[in-house]
């Protein structure tokens, strides 16, 4: 089968019918970085262009003009790094010391509100920016936040989960794929700060794996496999152990997304959890030399 | 002058001249062998080889008519020997002889030598195993390729099955990271011994590890020799060259002896440090010669999540008779210490050329296990070294190395990321040729360093002192000829410290509660 030929065609079929005019502006910004990891997974820039057309209609005067001090931002600096616009990812990054905090110190959005889903949405990125640009000045505001963030939240949202609340099991989803997304591009050199948030990506798999069969929402679960399938990647969980779960998921929804119409929200998971896929049996084959994780 | 027996194996034996010389004996000295002359030497330790195994020998050493000794010993018994061509190698320069090499070790029978002849030998990767003697005789080399497709990978973290734990092979600037296996590896062996007078060749050069050697690569530079888990290694009159990074570096491990050992690098190498021991017990570097591109020894425990993880310090430590030279340090202490570095004790030897003599490399970070004590040189000549002595605890390492929190010279709150220093001797040393400063200390404001005394002490400048930066801090600007400047400590002991040339005040003492002075 040749998978690059059919997500090619997916992806185009997907941009033609459903678009990403009026789209939302999470799903959007999902939708976009799926793109940029799927060219990392197969080492093309064939989505170049579409990436950087959306992103040029978000621009103004060399930053997002989504909305003040809204995390959604942070997730486009981690689209602009995809394509090369490392100077906007830069002046993106600067949000990171006007926005509002939390008393014990994580992030919050425009609005106050506290989510687990702030490491997905700001914290992979502030690391992407400290690692690249920032001089890892930051790394332990971003460790302080991690901790703040899980001590503040994790338990709660977790109990919550195993009651059945999909809202919590989606910002678990978020948290963990949030976390892998940090540990990615972050310099080991601090191991004790890559060993803390490893703890943490590992407590919010464990804490999945019980409850993500509770949810419904078809992107939630890709987020989910997405998450574990890159923790397999980065030896982070063991992949005899996590991984036939992850690859059941992706599989259901391959056959669900071959046959149907699919959410954007749901398009842009699967394609996420695809470049993972792809990525994750790339290095299992070839592990050596395709690890391609981005230790710098 | 006393005549003393180092150490025996069933083909060689390490005797020691005492006459009161560094490195070098004071006189040349005729060496006989059961009455026969065996040569002449001028250093105080060396190595007798030719001998035969289970065999009585009386060594003695003539000067000028005048005998010394005798030693008496006997050779160690001797099973077999497995000569690695027997096995298949080539030794021709060209073909893999890892494989051949690999199978005479495995198959070596306890009190068995695996003897590598005269030849180049090229490898990637050759393991130690138990009750090991391997031999590398005069004019053997094993030459290592330099194609990172041919290094076998140890893992940094494996974790354990049951997830409760992680198993740590590779290693990287004290953090457990993926590296290449080093060219001569042990993981988890006993009773070690590497003899001879041959070379272990890494044939690095800029156009392979050292080239963009900052940048993990699939995993990170192999070591030329690396022991992880071992105890009872000894490594003695062999020749280690052009090594892709550290030297040779023992790692969590116990009872370990360098004597006699030539370790060599370009000046110009990339972190090419002679010999690292990192959380290591019991270690006796005897009679060896280092010059290298970087620290010729560094003595460490690990970065903090490998400290916090195992608390192990490198303890227990005693260098004699080496000649170091060229390097930026000569004996340096950190700066990955976050287990400790404690009862490290360096005498009798000499520095030249070296950026600085002692040089400890701490900051803020390294935790409260990061605990330095009962360090002590003594007997020490130094030439040409830039400043002799340098404590510095702001080093500007790390990702964060540069930050507000590393950089600070005002007091912050101590708390589990506060390293310390307690005490620090320094005796009986004569440095001459210093150029930038005779001593640039720096503790902690808040975690001054303990004790630190000096005495007899000369310190005198070359005519032509260069600038140069003292320690790697951020503020310590370019200087020359600066005397003792000290900060932050508790307790200096000045006794019989002379300083001859230095330009402005001989010590500056600051933030400095007590001083003792003759």
């Amino acid at each position: 089968m040749n998978k690059s030929f059919e997500i090619k065609g997916y992806i185009n079929n997907v941009l033609k019918e459903i678009g990403l005019e009026g789209a939302d502006t999470f799903d959007k910004a999902l939708f976009l970085n799926a793109l940029g990891k799927l060219e990392a997974a197969e080492h093309s820039d064939e989505y170049k262009d579409v990436i950087t057309e959306e992103l040029d209609k978000v621009i103004k005067d060399n930053n997002i003009s989504i909305g003040q001090n809204d995390l959604v931002n942070f997730m486009y600096g981690n689209v602009c790094y995809s394509v090369g616009k490392n100077d906007i990812a830069v002046n993106i990054a600067k949000q990171t010391e006007t926005q509002p905090r939390t008393e014990s110190g994580y992030f919050t959005g425009a609005e106050g509100g506290k989510c687990l889903c702030v490491a997905f949405k700001a914290l992979s990125f502030y690391m992407n920016y400290e690692t690249k640009d920032g001089g890892k000045e930051h790394y332990n505001d971003i460790i302080a936040q991690y901790n703040a963030l899980y001590a503040d939240c994790f338990e709660d949202v977790s109990k919550a989960a195993h009651d059945g609340d999909a809202k919590a099991v989606r910002a678990l989803a978020l948290f963990a794929a949030g976390a892998v997304d940090t540990l990615e591009v972050m310099d080991q050199a601090l191991y004790e700060i890559f060993a803390r948030i490893r703890e943490i990506y590992k407590a919010a798999v464990a804490a999945l794996n019980e409850t993500i069969d509770s949810t419904d929402s078809e992107a939630v679960k890709l987020i989910y496999a997405y998450a574990v399938l890159k923790g397999c990647r980065m030896k982070l969980i063991q992949t005899e152990k996590y991984a036939a779960k992850a690859e059941e998921i992706f599989g259901k929804a391959t056959d669900k997304h071959v046959a149907d119409k699919n959410s954007l929200a749901d398009t842009a998971a699967y394609i996420t959890a695809y470049s993972e896929y792809m990525r994750n049996r790339d290095y299992q084959d070839y592990g050596r030399s395709n690890g391609g994780v981005l230790w710098s | 002058m006393e005549l003393k027996l180092v150490i025996k194996t069933g083909r060689s034996a390490v005797v020691e001249f005492d006459d009161g010389g560094k490195y070098y004996s004071k006189k040349e000295y005729t060496l006989c062998v059961n009455g026969e002359e065996y040569g002449n030497t001028d250093k105080v330790v060396t190595t007798i080889y030719g001998l035969k195994p289970d065999t009585e020998y009386k060594v003695t050493a003539v000067y000028e008519g005048k005998e010394y000794g005798p030693v008496e010993f006997k050779t160690d018994y001797e099973y077999v020997t497995l000569n690695v061509r027997e096995f298949g190698a080539y030794g021709d320069g060209e073909h893999d002889d890892t494989n051949a090499i690999q199978c005479a070790i495995m198959a070596a029978p306890k009190d068995s030598r695996v003897l590598v002849p005269e030849g180049v030998y090229k490898i990637s990767s050759i393991f130690l195993k138990d009750n090991l003697n391997l031999e590398l005789a005069k004019g053997a080399v094993l030459s290592a390729f330099t194609d990172r497709e041919k290094f076998p990978i140890l893992p940094g973290q494996i974790e354990t099955y049951d997830e409760t734990d992680y198993y740590n092979l590779g290693t990287w600037e004290g953090n457990p990271l993926d590296m290449f296996s080093a060219i001569v590896c042990g993981i988890n062996c006993s009773n070690v011994t590497i003899t001879g007078e041959g070379t272990i060749d890494g044939c690095t050069t800029h156009d392979n590890w050292w080239k963009n050697c900052k940048i993990r690569n699939t995993a990170w530079r192999p070591r030329l020799f690396f022991i992880n888990n071992c105890s009872n290694v000894t490594m003695h009159g062999i020749t280690v060259q052009n090594s892709p990074s550290w030297t040779i570096h023992p790692y969590f491990s116990n009872h370990l002896k360098f004597i006699d050992v030539k370790i060599l690098n370009p000046a110009n190498s990339h972190n090419t440090d002679g010999l690292d021991p990192e959380s290591c017990k019991d270690v006796l570097v005897l009679g060896t010669y280092i010059s290298v591109g970087d620290d010729c020894i560094a003595i460490k425990s690990g970065k903090i999540y490998m400290a916090q993880k195992e608390k192990t310090p490198t303890e227990d430590m005693t260098v004699r008779q080496c000649c170091m030279r060229d390097g930026h340090g000569a004996v340096t202490v950190g700066s990955e210490i976050a287990a400790g570095v404690k009862d490290v004790h360096i005498r009798d030897c000499m520095f030249m050329n070296t950026d600085r003599g002692l040089r400890v490399k701490t900051r803020r970070g390294r935790g409260k296990l990061s605990v330095l004590d009962d360090i002590s040189f003594e007997n020490i000549d130094m030439d040409n070294v830039m400043t002799p002595f340098v404590v510095n605890s702001f080093y500007f390492c790390d990702p964060d190395g540069k930050t507000e929190y590393v950089g600070s010279r005002k007091p912050l709150p101590v708390d589990d990321r506060t390293p310390s220093i307690k005490s620090l001797t320094f005796k009986d040393i004569n440095a001459k040729n210093c150029h930038v400063a005779g001593a640039y200390i720096f503790g902690l404001p808040e975690s001054k360093v303990e004790k630190l005394t000096f005495e007899n002490i000369n310190f005198s400048y070359a005519e032509d002192a260069k600038p140069g930066v003292a320690a790697m801090m951020l503020g310590c600007d370019e200087a020359s000829r600066q005397g003792l400047i000290v900060s932050n400590v508790e307790k200096l002991i000045l006794k019989n410290v002379n300083i001859e040339g230095c330009e402005g005040e001989a010590i500056v003492a600051d933030n400095v509660d007590k001083i003792e002075r003759d």
